[in-house]
Parts: structure tokens; C-alpha cells; sequence
């Protein structure tokens, strides 16, 4: 375990025990908002789904105040509308999460922007539970 | 085993991560903001490692190795091996879920069962770590281990089940950790009865609920703490305990050291991990995470319809449900006999039977039964003769109450308690 760690490696994704990790076909509903036009959001679904945030002004935004508490991961896994988005940021505003309201309703189009419902499961990847976790009492 | 050396090793991927060691352990207790390079990394290079390679390079181990071994096995990327792989859903706070093979026994081993944690872990020792009884009780209290080792210890075999596992599988989304079918083990608990501990304090006969604090702490002042509550007839139940010992070892850092609440047959979230208070009350507890949080529809509506607060209940029980292990959902299976197993529970009550479909839900058997308890998990396992094609396995447990895993889950806003049919699709080819 400390081997694997220490070369820092994970294996990700579609392996037989992460089911559907990667489903075939998206579900697609049809209520599925498109900001972007369909040509244009294609090509870059397909790095949505299992890549980082994308850079700009509302990931600096995230990057400084979603991750006080918890990783990107977070975000990154989310499928929600632009209601349900607009409605867990402001949920973290009164967690604390230091951001206005005009940064929290940008923040949200952004993020409805890109994950969406009809975005694909993001594979998660394999790694062991870190060492520093699991010691038991003496 | 049949299942050895035909696992299907095309198509797959595999991803590696730079993400080093040092990283991961800077963000295990601490604000650093570590994923911020994560994904990116977690994800380079897609498609330059295939499973196919990776077998290649791990043939000699893997070939003579039961199934179980391999499975574990196939984690192995340029000669690292991850012995005990689990799911991250997230980094930090620790949410990890279990892959499926690591439901094979009936008790889940400590590393490869799930973790699922709103903060950080505490700063927390054994020493130093005190329960606080109080609120309507004669005589207040502030207890240490040792005061609780010295009690009347029990052994309670039970499921410990996230409410929220299998949130991912709901259509439409909900928010919320993307949880699959992992994120559910069933150990041997050992401590003493809470019921024990609570007489210590003399509760007050006004006393009908019991407020659950642990130690652990969101790193802003505004974020509410993690508060829950449980009836007191609940807290009073015989098979109630706080647990010092998770699988016969002093209960690991991750799973509540130096002690948790174990609440037999109810949802995770009810079994306060780093035990601080146990207050009696008159009333049910007040809060975001009781008042708000892990609450399910007292009669769920129509997919996507949302539900009138005031229609919420808190959750409390678990439902019955199983899951298949093994074979491995998308393998690739040699003719003959295959086994199908996995794992089977419910709530306060066990399990009468498992049917098994190998045709898509056309026509079911029962499956041989080892019994776990009332609490923990019932293993099944079925033998059938597989001829090539493409196979959906699914599995349907029957509970002592009568209740039936269902065909569709009932799907509520926060996506709790998914528990539909499993199932699996698996290709048998020459």
C-alpha cells in the first residue's frame, strides 16, 4: 500500500469493479439545458467528463473558496440543472463559502454551463484508502 | 473459482496519477486544496494504458490467482500494485467506496470498506477523548475509554450503509457525492451497550430523544456541525452500542477512534463516528443536518417532483437490498458453470431469500443462503450453466418482513435509500 502511494499511481475507470462507471450512451434527457451550441459543446464534453475544471474566472472563484472545505471533486461530479446548482451554492454561502452574490450567480451559470444532465458519469479513480486514515487506537 | 483468467481485457482503460504521496498526505487533515491539480492529473494520458497491457505485465501473478486476487490484482499500474483499491469519490473530506468484489465475504475487511465523512478527521487521540452525557439526566457525565472498557462489552454483527449509497444511479441527478453501490459493509462491532452507559447518567423519564455529536469539526464557523439524533427507545435497544472494536481491532482513526455509535439496522449517518456527547432531550433534535438534511419523502412522488419540506421525514431504517459481487459486472466469461454471489441485507430484519435471474429478469431462482444475523449481511450465491451470448444477472432479496427489493428505486431529491434490483451484464464466450 505504502508502495503504491509513495509511486503515487492510480488506476482510474474501467476497470470490472467500477460499474458503469463509464455508461455507455449518456442518458440524455431531453430537459437537459444547452447553453453552449451543440457543434461547440461536443468536442469538449468529452474532457468535461473526466478532466479538471476548466480554467477561467469562475474556477479561479472555485479554486479559492469551494476547496477551503472540500476538493473539486465535488463539483466536477455533479449532473444538476441551473436551479439545483443556483441552489447548493447558495447552500455553501450559508455554510460560509466567501462569495457574493453576484460571484455565487456566476459561478452557478458557469457550472450549469458545463455540468450538465445529459454529461456523462465521471469515472472515478482507483486508489487505496490513505494509510494515515486507518490506524487503530493503541 | 471459475471466473481466474477471463476477465474481458479489452476496451478498458487505465489512468495514472502523478499525484504524489506527499500530496495526498498534505490533504488528508489539513485546508490544502489538493485536487485543485488533481483530476487533471488523475486523468492523463487517457488511453495510453490498457487493461490488456496491464494484464501483459502481470500475467505471472495473476493467472494462478483466485479470483478474488486477481480482481485485486488488476489494479497494478508500472509495477505498483494497489492491494485494497477503492473508489475515491472524493479526496477530502475521506469519501471512498467500496468496488463490488470487496463485498465477496461477510465481513468486510477494514481497508476495503467504505468511508463517507462531511469534515476532516479530528485531531483525536485516544487518551485525551471524552463522551459527555448530559442534558435530562440525574447525574451529567464525562466519560474516558477506560470507563467504557470496563463495561459489559457486546459483539453486534451489522451493516453500516451511507443512506446516500447509490445516489449516482438515481435518474434525474441529484447533488450530492456521486455514490454507486459501494459505499455499505457489514463488520463485527464490540463495546459496551449504550443503554449501559446511559443508565450511568440516570436519564430523566421526560426523556424520549437523544442528541449525537462527535468530535470532528467543518473547517468554517458558519457550516453547522454534524448533529443527528436517534429516538430513545432506539438508543435504549439491547443491540445498540458504542463501538471501541471494528472487526475485532481498536476502531481505526478513519471509522471513529477511539468510538462510534453503532445503531444497528439504521442509516449510516446515525452511527456518530469520534462519539464527543450524547445529550437527552423531550424533543427531536434541532439543526440543519436533522431538520434539513437526510430526510425521505413520507410518500415519495414522481421522479425529478420536488417535496414540500413539511412531507419529509427523518431517515431512520434501512431497506432491503442486494448486490451481486461476483461475477464482475462487464466481464467476460468462459462457457459452463459460473457462480453468481454477493451480498443481501434490510433493515431491522433478515433476509428470507434471494432470487436470481441470469435472463434479464424472465425467469428467477432462489439462491443457497449463508444467514448473517438480523443486522448484517446474508451471503447468496447461485451456480448456473452459462452457454455464450450476452448475459443481464439480476438479483431480488425477499426480507422476514415480507419486503421486496423493487424493480425501479424510489427516487427522492436527496437520492437516499436506493435499493432496485441489481444487476449486471456479463458477455460468456469461448
Amino acid at each position: 500500500m505504502i508502495r503504491a502511494l509513495a509511486l503515487g499511481v492510480l488506476v482510474a475507470a474501467a476497470l470490472p469493479s467500477c460499474r458503469s462507471e463509464e455508461p455507455p450512451p449518456a442518458p440524455a434527457p431531453k430537459q437537459a439545458p444547452k447553453s453552449v451550441s451543440a457543434p461547440a459543446r461536443l468536442p469538449a464534453a468529452a474532457e468535461l467528463v473526466k478532466g479538471p475544471l476548466p480554467s477561467g474566472p469562475q474556477a479561479d472563484v472555485a479554486h479559492s473558496q469551494c476547496t477551503v472545505c472540500h476538493t473539486d471533486e465535488y463539483l466536477v461530479q455533479q449532473r444538476l440543472s441551473p436551479a439545483a446548482w443556483q441552489k447548493t451554492i447558495a447552500k455553501m454561502q450559508k455554510f460560509g463559502a466567501n462569495v457574493s452574490d453576484e460571484q455565487a450567480t456566476k459561478l452557478a451559470a458557469w457550472l450549469s454551463s458545463l455540468y450538465t444532465p445529459d454529461l456523462p458519469v465521471r469515472p472515478a479513480p482507483l486508489v487505496e484508502i490513505p494509510a494515515a486514515a486507518l490506524p487503530s487506537a493503541p | 473459482m471459475a471466473f481466474g483468467a477471463v476477465i474481458d481485457c479489452t476496451g478498458g482503460r487505465i489512468a495514472l496519477s502523478a499525484w504524489s504521496a506527499t500530496a495526498r498526505r498534505a490533504e488528508g487533515t489539513r485546508g490544502v486544496p489538493a485536487c485543485r491539480s488533481g483530476p487533471d492529473l488523475l486523468f492523463m494520458s487517457p488511453g495510453m494504458y490498457t487493461r490488456r497491457a496491464l494484464l501483459k505485465g502481470a500475467a505471472g501473478l495473476s493467472l494462478a490467482a483466485p479470483f478474488l486476487s486477481l480482481r485485486s490484482r488488476l489494479a497494478i499500474a508500472d509495477g505498483a500494485v494497489l492491494n485494497h483499491p477503492m473508489i475515491e469519490r472524493t479526496a477530502r473530506p475521506l469519501n471512498y467506496e467500496a468496488p463490488l468484489d470487496a463485498l465477496g465475504t461477510r465481513i468486510t475487511p477494514i481497508d476495503r470498506f467504505f468511508l463517507r465523512n462531511h469534515f476532516d478527521l479530528p485531531s483525536i487521540d485516544a487518551a485525551s477523548w471524552r463522551l459527555t452525557i448530559n442534558g435530562l439526566v440525574d447525574r451529567p457525565l464525562v466519560l474516558a475509554l477506560p470507563d467504557l472498557e470496563k463495561m459489559k462489552q457486546v459483539t453486534v454483527e451489522a451493516v453500516l450503509q451511507c443512506s446516500g449509497n447509490g445516489r449516482g444511479l438515481f435518474i434525474p441527478h441529484v447533488g450530492g457525492v456521486q455514490w454507486q453501490r459501494g459505499a455499505v459493509g457489514n463488520a463485527r462491532w464490540t463495546g459496551p451497550r449504550l443503554a449501559d452507559v446511559l443508565a450511568l447518567a440516570v436519564p430523566k423519564k421526560e426523556g424520549r430523544h437523544l442528541e449525537l455529536q462527535g468530535h470532528e469539526r467543518p473547517v468554517l464557523d458558519k457550516t453547522p456541525r454534524f448533529i443527528r439524533g436517534i429516538p430513545m427507545a432506539k438508543g435504549m435497544h439491547g443491540d445498540t452500542i458504542i463501538a471501541l472494536r471494528m472487526n475485532d481491532r481498536p476502531l481505526p482513526m478513519a471509522h471513529g477512534l477511539p468510538a462510534r455509535l453503532v445503531v444497528p439496522g439504521w442509516v449510516g449517518d446515525d452511527w456518530m463516528k469520534w462519539l464527543a456527547r450524547v445529550t437527552v432531550l423531550p424533543e427531536e433534535p434541532k439543526g440543519f443536518w436533522y431538520e434539513t438534511a437526510y430526510r425521505f419523502p413520507i410518500t415519495p412522488g414522481a421522479p425529478g417532483a420536488p417535496i414540500p419540506a413539511e412531507q419529509m421525514r427523518p431517515m431512520q431504517e434501512l431497506v432491503v437490498k442486494s448486490l451481486i459481487a461476483a461475477p464482475a459486472d462487464g466481464s467476460v466469461l468462459q462457457p459452463g458453470r459460473v457462480t453468481v454471489r454477493g451480498v443481501a441485507f434490510s433493515g431491522e430484519h433478515g433476509i428470507k431469500k434471494v432470487e436470481v435471474s441470469v435472463d434479464g429478469g424472465g425467469t428467477w431462482k432462489s439462491a443457497a443462503l449463508e444467514p448473517g444475523g438480523r443486522y448484517g449481511f446474508t451471503m447468496f450465491e447461485i451456480a448456473f450453466e452459462a452457454k455464450p451470448g450476452k448475459l443481464r444477472i439480476l438479483s431480488r432479496a425477499t426480507d422476514d418482513a415480507g419486503a421486496v427489493q423493487p424493480a425501479t428505486p424510489t427516487w427522492n431529491p436527496a437520492g437516499y435509500l436506493y435499493n432496485a434490483v441489481d444487476g449486471i451484464d456479463v458477455e460468456v464466450r469461448a
